[in-house]
């Protein structure tokens, strides 16, 4: 920690909230120039403004300048990496909203969605396995394509690379949704054996209905 | 005049304005920025250095070396010149303006 540091503990850790990039350029001298206007400031009136000032300004400043870093992180991410990743949120939306839509029911109606029909064994298919798998096999052809385009880079490098994060996110939500599933005390109603399950769908929504 | 940029924003201006006598650091801009406008602008170092990093990568201004390890000093640049120049033969062309419109006059009660 520099003696600049000491002298502001709280605010050199607020500083810290500023993109790295930002705050490696100009970290130090906000600090330097917040001694240096405290120093000339004549009565601890004074001091007081100043430290209300930057208190106001450190929210919006911190938020524009990181809005700023997302802006251009955006505009270096490659355009497969971009549709892939909106690609994958608009798959995996279904699944957290009817999550929540139960949640919702539950608490307010006292009822849950588990007889609505976005709980047949052909709905959940669909927004907890289909959309899921889809989303992860996106991500995963995505991840690929990057790693066949930048291929050049050592693998440590290609991992830090901000841009690539969506993808890690993405791959990593969607596999989580399919273990979820795949592993949840309803999923033998179906795995067990399909053909049953699909001839018998009234049985297997009582099954998954046992388990849930 | 044919100008193809949209106007500095006042922070960015007044910036360059403080520059355009010598090379300064963080605090002494404040200083020339709050004595240039009569104490209208305040500035906090959060703006300041939002501005200052605007005006970097604008390519207007650009660090200095100096003596002094504490604090980064900042010049205007051959660019930040002609920008600053270009800014102030607009505003000059404005007042002349006013002036024959006899705005001054007609708006503030000041005589020209």
């Amino acid at each position: 920690m520099s003696s600049i540091e000491k002298r502001f503990p709280v605010y050199s850790r607020l500083v810290k909230l500023y993109p790295s990039g930002y705050r490696r350029e100009f970290g130090e001298q906000l600090l330097q120039t917040t001694a240096d206007l405290l120093d000339d400031a004549q009565s601890t009136r004074e001091r007081y403004s100043i430290w209300l000032h930057i208190v106001l300004e450190l929210p919006v400043g911190i938020g524009r300048q990181q809005l700023k870093a997302a802006g251009t992180v955006m505009n270096e991410t490659p355009q497969y990496i971009m549709q892939s990743s909106g690609l994958s949120v608009t798959l995996l939306l279904p699944f957290f909203l009817i999550l929540l839509a139960n949640v919702c029911s539950e608490r307010l109606w006292h009822h849950s969605l588990h007889h609505s029909w976005l709980w047949t064994q052909f709905s959940i298919g669909i927004w907890a396995v289909f959309f899921p798998l889809l989303a992860f096999v996106a991500t995963v052809c995505a991840f690929i394509q990057y790693g066949v385009t930048e291929r050049r880079l050592p693998l440590q490098v290609r991992l830090k690379k901000v841009s690539v994060w969506p993808l890690i996110v993405g791959g990593v939500i969607s596999l989580g949704i399919l273990s979820a599933v795949l592993f949840h005390d309803s999923a033998h109603c179906v795995t067990q054996n399909l053909i049953r399950a699909a001839r018998n769908p009234q049985q297997t929504i009582k099954c998954i209905g046992r388990s849930a | 005049m044919k100008r193809s940029m949209d106007l500095l924003p006042q922070l960015s201006f007044s910036i360059l304005m403080a520059l355009s006598l010598k090379p300064r650091h963080g605090y002494e801009i404040m200083q020339q920025v709050k004595e240039d406008s009569d104490g209208k602008i305040k500035l906090t170092p959060g703006s300041l250095y939002a501005s200052v990093k605007q005006l970097k990568n604008d390519g207007f201004i650009e660090e200095v070396a100096s003596d002094d390890p504490r604090r980064r000093y900042y010049q205007l640049t051959k660019n930040g010149r002609a920008r600053l120049a270009s800014e102030l033969d607009y505003f000059n062309r404005t007042l002349e303006l006013a002036k024959q419109r006899k705005a001054f006059e007609a708006f503030t009660g000041v005589h020209a």
